[in-house]
């Protein structure tokens, strides 16, 4: 037999509209009914079709309206009706989807799509009884379908009821073997009745069969731990360990092999790195004119922290108040490269401090006078861990961080903030070191030593923040990076930068940039001849451009910002074309996990 | 920097060793080929060579590694070889991706790759569906999955892509403040990076639209992302295209916006996210079979943008289209800069090999390989000849040809019979050539043959090249007439 597709003829279109459908290719299907239906307008076939294959496209308006057209075209037809129910179960109208598949069903009523479907409806609506009747029903036409047979599976293990769960599961996986789900939702119901092996076989072959069983387990139940409290018994511990979300990585290992312990071995690659680093220029700690710490021990930090209204109070009824009251930071609030004032006062109470010279005060600690009983230490009741000589380290200049971070947050402070025990800080006025501390490499160097290579917090260990190399730079190039944390400092404090508004994107965008030209400067200073050998070069070109340093800015500060942006990002620009393809260096590669 | 020569051995739909020289210059490419013919293999070969200098650690990413795209079947260890020179006469450098040796992980290589243009005829197929019957086109998904893809985020030096998959799911649990403060961040970045870039795109791309002879502008509106924690989505998924004629917006623009002009957006847009990047030495742009999207009449002056905005790119075109293919070789025939090749397909009893020739010459390619003896590859490249022959004879004529739902499963008897029942009719061949053609269809023109092929005397194999010839000059010029069976409706 000879045929030939012939293009005006609307039956072929949609035989091979369903041909694409079946294969999946939904959008080639989708033209081929269109096609159709334009050949012939009161198509309800095709309609009906592309509704479907809309459906399987997410496009759940779209299936809704092309079932509507065939329903009009043939009301006695009762597949759309089936389908547009789908559409609406899968936009969550449970009410309209049942209509549906009620309409569908007296329209057919061998119709074994439609009683499942209505199944899932009332599934979804939480109605197990009617979604089990439904499952029932369609299993009761085609005893060979599998899917209702897991569903009333599920439905029973939602009612507790886990031996006809485990029947139906187990019936599920008969009809089909590889349905990963079936294995993983049995091993579920054999958790709840305490039959371990049973549980471990089956959890095991649905992880086998690609199931992510931490994450159903954890869409179940949130934890194990709760899992236990909800039923009253423990877990053995191999299972909790199967069902346990592993630590995620800070940092990929960049190799897949693993040592005994199935641990993947750290490459040799970053251990040779990491030597490399350390053994760059000077510790931060033999660097610095004076030693790094963290700021005052506040504990019982609702007495000595105060926000403006109490500050304010303190100093209406007595004067004295005010010589005490200091500006201080939290840590948790502290933000990159500049330190804003964040509206609390710290009741600076030092030790061998004459309290009574400061009676509205007194009177505020007397408040809590119970709990500041409690501390232990050496000052009195009333005094903060702290003597007066020691306030100096807050006045001068400074970079603090948090105590716990997630990505480095230095900032520098000028303006002479206290703080808590929940910042770090490093008096030193060279600004630039800034730069260099918020940079990838020195939080890849510094998670790496410290050993914190979790997806957690970093915490500031006083230690491991000395150990941190300062590469030996020329001043120009010292003057070079402080010059771009100058930029930062003023950005960060810019109306637009602050703003949400997508209208200041670019804004926002050219603090990113800047920061990255700081980041490339790093690593050159760290890398020069990985980077030099790969002719990426950062200090010179930027030097060559002789930027104006903030202070000398005249006129519109932010305008002449958004001209350094607008040149330095120019695509020819040396420094567009270093950054762009910096990654290309193996080392930062490593350090930023591209391996 | 430009690639002067590809070689590709057990390489996907290349098992043979197969050498494509590009000439000292190192010429654009254009290549036609039917589907399943190699074409795509090529664009491939390129695409992965380039991609395979950074070692991936993600699992799932197989195409990073050589053996993924080796027929385990063949013993010949497979490799792709690229060589380039940095001008005509410079020194010629190979590099070489197997699963032995990997040269790819030079600075230049990935850099070319971070660089690069790639677009597939199947990342534009989405452009045919977003206008349908919707007043508003919504083209985020376009944009952030397809067409944006390659564009790096000056803030996070990560793709778009990477920042779009940094803030899928699983999206924290209700109550968890620090991990959704920090997906919310998330958020804000990708949208800071996507509204600015797109602000820099809309003005690039209607720069080239216009070169594409569309006197319009086009406006992307993004208003940001936002996750919802309460439902645990991330919602606004929104870029919404308009167009204007200069200042004036096209009242009902989502009619004006067609196929073919929304593949022409969707090119113009990615057109500009390369060129708004810096570029790398070596600067290869492919485009496997994306320009047949386009109306005929705006495809030309795409060749001109791709002269004169991408004019120290190498550029790779491929297409199955016969009519662009041979309307592009024209147009591209003089000056030197572009090579023009044809994949056909052939089989052999042991696998499916693409039979790779330059400009039509594929009968006297099988008589170089008759001469070398190699009469296996002899009998592939004469029954291609044969196949596309008659093929392009039933097609121009068109005449009815049995209807295969795969149109690969259609063999040269699907194409010889109708000839035969037209020649009934006509008589344009005469009694003894398709006596001998039906002895040389079963003898050497059938692919099941050919594992007794040596057995065949030379003479014999020379005879059937000789009624293949007489077989060509008598096909042509030849007119006939379409007859037409009913096809059934099933559901």
């Amino acid at each position: 037999m000879i045929t030939v597709p012939y293009p005006q003829d609307h039956i072929f279109y949609n035989n091979r509209g369903i041909d694409y459908g079946e294969k999946g290719e939904h959008d080639l299907a989708i033209k081929d009914f269109t096609k159709a239906i334009k050949l012939k307008p009161d198509y309800a076939l095709a309609y009906n079709n592309r509704g479907t294959v809309y459906r399987d496209k997410g496009e759940y308006d779209k299936a809704i309206a092309d079932c509507s057209k065939a329903i009009q075209l043939n009301p006695g037809y009762a597949e759309p009706y089936s389908n547009r129910g789908a559409a609406y179960r899968n936009k969550g109208n449970y009410d309209r989807a049942i209509k549906d598949y009620d309409m569908a069903i007296q329209l057919k009523p061998d119709f074994v799509q439609a009683y499942y479907n209505r199944g899932l409806a009332y599934h979804e609506k939480r109605e197990f009884d009617l979604a089990i009747k439904d499952y029932s029903k369609a299993i009761g036409l085609n005893p060979k379908l599998f899917h209702p047979y897991y569903n009333r599976g599920n439905a029973y293990l939602q009612r507790g009821d886990f031996d006809n769960a485990i029947e139906d599961y187990s019936k599920a996986i008969e009809l089909n073997p590889e349905l990963g789900p079936a294995y993983c939702n049995r091993g579920e119901a054999w958790l709840c009745l305490k039959e371990w092996n049973k549980a471990k076989a089956d959890l095991t072959a649905a992880k086998d069969k690609g199931i992510d069983i931490i994450a159903a387990f954890h869409n179940g139940y949130k934890d194990v731990e709760t899992f236990e409290r909800q039923k009253g018994f423990q877990v053995p511990e191999d299972i909790k360990r199967m069902l346990t979300q592993r630590l995620r990585v800070r940092y990929p290992k960049t190799r897949k092999i693993l040592d005994e312990n199935r641990k993947p071995m750290e490459s040799p690659d970053v251990v040779n790195l990491r030597e490399q680093l350390r053994n760059t220029g000077t510790p931060l700690g033999t660097y610095l004119k004076v030693k790094p710490s963290f700021g005052i021990k506040t504990s019982s930090t609702e007495a000595f922290v105060v926000d403006r209204k109490t500050r304010d109070n303190l100093i209406a009824a007595h004067p004295s108040s005010a010589d005490i009251l200091k500006p201080f930071l939290h840590g948790r609030a502290l933000r990159r490269w500049h330190a804003e004032p964040q509206e609390k006062w710290l009741i600076f109470a030092h030790r061998g401090i004459a309290i009574n010279e400061y009676p509205a005060i007194l009177k505020h600690l007397e408040n809590h006078k119970d709990s500041l009983h409690k501390r232990s230490g050496k000052q009195e009741w009333y005094e903060l861990p702290i003597s007066l000589d020691k306030s100096h380290r807050f006045l001068q200049p400074k970079l603090v961080c948090p105590n716990l971070y997630n990505h480095q947050t230095f900032a520098v402070d000028t303006a002479g903030f206290y703080c808590g025990d929940t910042c770090y800080l490093i008096p030193t006025e060279e600004l630039w070191l800034c730069g260099l501390l918020n940079s990838r490499v020195v939080e890849w160097f510094y998670a790496q030593e410290s050993n914190q290579l979790t997806i957690d917090y970093l915490r500031a260990r006083s230690g491991y923040m000395q150990q941190i190399p300062v590469p030996d730079l020329t001043s120009t190039q010292k003057a070079l990076i402080g010059k771009f944390v100058d930029y930062l400092i003023y950005l960060q404090q810019q109306p637009t930068i602050n703003s949400r508004d997508l209208a200041y994107a670019s804004d926002r965008m050219m603090l990113g940039y800047f920061e990255r030209i700081i980041e490339g400067m790093v690593y050159e200073a760290y890398l020069p001849d990985e980077l030099h050998k790969s002719r990426k070069h950062l200090f010179q070109p930027l030097f060559n451009e002789q930027l104006p340093p903030l202070e000398e800015i005249q006129g519109d500060k932010m305008s002449a910002c958004r001209d350094i942006f607008e040149l330095l990002y120019e695509k020819t620009n040396p420094v567009a074309v270093n950054l762009f393809f910096l990654d290309s260096v193996k080392p930062v590669r490593i350090i930023e996990g591209k391996l | 920097m430009r690639i002067t020569e590809i070689e590709l051995k057990n390489f996907r739909a290349f098992p043979r060793p197969y050498h494509i020289d590009l000439h000292k210059a190192g010429k654009n490419l254009i290549v036609y080929g039917e589907n399943g013919s190699g074409k795509s293999s090529l664009y491939l070969a390129l695409k992965f060579f380039l991609e395979s200098g950074v070692d991936s650690d993600d699992a799932d990413n197989k195409d990073a590694n050589f053996e993924t795209h080796q027929n385990i079947f063949i013993e010949d260890a497979g490799q792709i070889k690229l060589s380039l020179r940095a001008h005509q006469n410079a020194k010629m450098d190979t590099y070489e991706w197997s699963s032995d040796v990997k040269e790819t992980s030079d600075d230049l290589i990935i850099e070319a790759s971070k660089a690069k243009g790639f677009l597939d005829y199947k990342d534009l197929l989405e452009t045919h569906y977003l206008h349908h019957k919707n007043p508003v086109v919504n083209v985020f998904d376009l944009l952030v999955k397809t067409l944006l893809t390659n564009t790096v985020s000056r803030r996070t030096d990560r793709s778009l892509v990477e920042d779009w998959t940094s803030v899928q799911p699983p999206f924290p649990r209700r109550g968890a403040t620090t991990q959704i403060t920090s997906l919310e961040r998330r958020v804000e970045n990708f949208n800071d990076e996507l509204a600015s870039r797109l602000e820099m795109l809309q003005t690039k791309a209607s720069e080239i639209l216009q070169k594409f002879r569309y006197n319009v502008a086009i406006d992307l509106d993004f208003q940001g992302i936002t996750y919802n924690s309460n439902d645990k989505t991330l919602d606004n998924q929104e870029i919404f295209l308009t167009v204007k004629y200069f200042d004036k917006d096209i009242p009902e623009h989502h009619r004006f916006l067609n196929e073919a002009k929304l593949s022409a957006i969707a090119i113009a847009i990615y057109f500009s996210s390369i060129l708004l990047q810096p570029e790398s030495e070596l600067k290869i742009l492919a485009l496997d079979d994306v320009l047949i999207g386009l109306d005929m009449s705006n495809r030309l002056p795409v060749l001109d943008v791709l002269d004169e905005d991408f004019a120290d790119y190498q550029i790779f075109l491929t297409t199955y289209d016969k009519a662009w293919y041979e309307i592009v070789k024209q147009r591209t025939a003089h000056g030197g800069k572009w090579k023009a090749v044809e994949f056909y397909f052939g089989r052999t009893d042991e696998y499916e090999i693409p039979v790779y020739v330059e400009d039509k010459a594929y009968l006297d390619k099988a008589r170089e390989y008759l001469d070398a003896n190699d009469y296996k590859a002899c009998a592939i490249y004469l029954r291609t000849a044969f196949e596309v022959m008659i093929e392009e004879f039933c097609e121009a004529k068109r005449l009815p040809v049995r209807y295969r739902q795969n149109r690969d499963k259609l063999d040269s008897q699907d194409f010889w019979d109708p000839i035969k029942v037209e020649n009934q009719k006509s008589g344009i061949l005469d009694q003894s050539l398709i006596r001998d053609i039906e002895l040389y269809r079963t003898r050497i023109l059938n692919p099941l043959s050919h594992t007794t092929i040596t057995n065949i005397p030379k003479k014999e194999i020379e005879d059937a090249i000789e009624a293949v010839e007489r077989l060509k000059i008598a096909l042509q010029g030849q007119t006939l007439h379409l007859a037409i069976n009913q096809p059934i409706e099933y559901n």
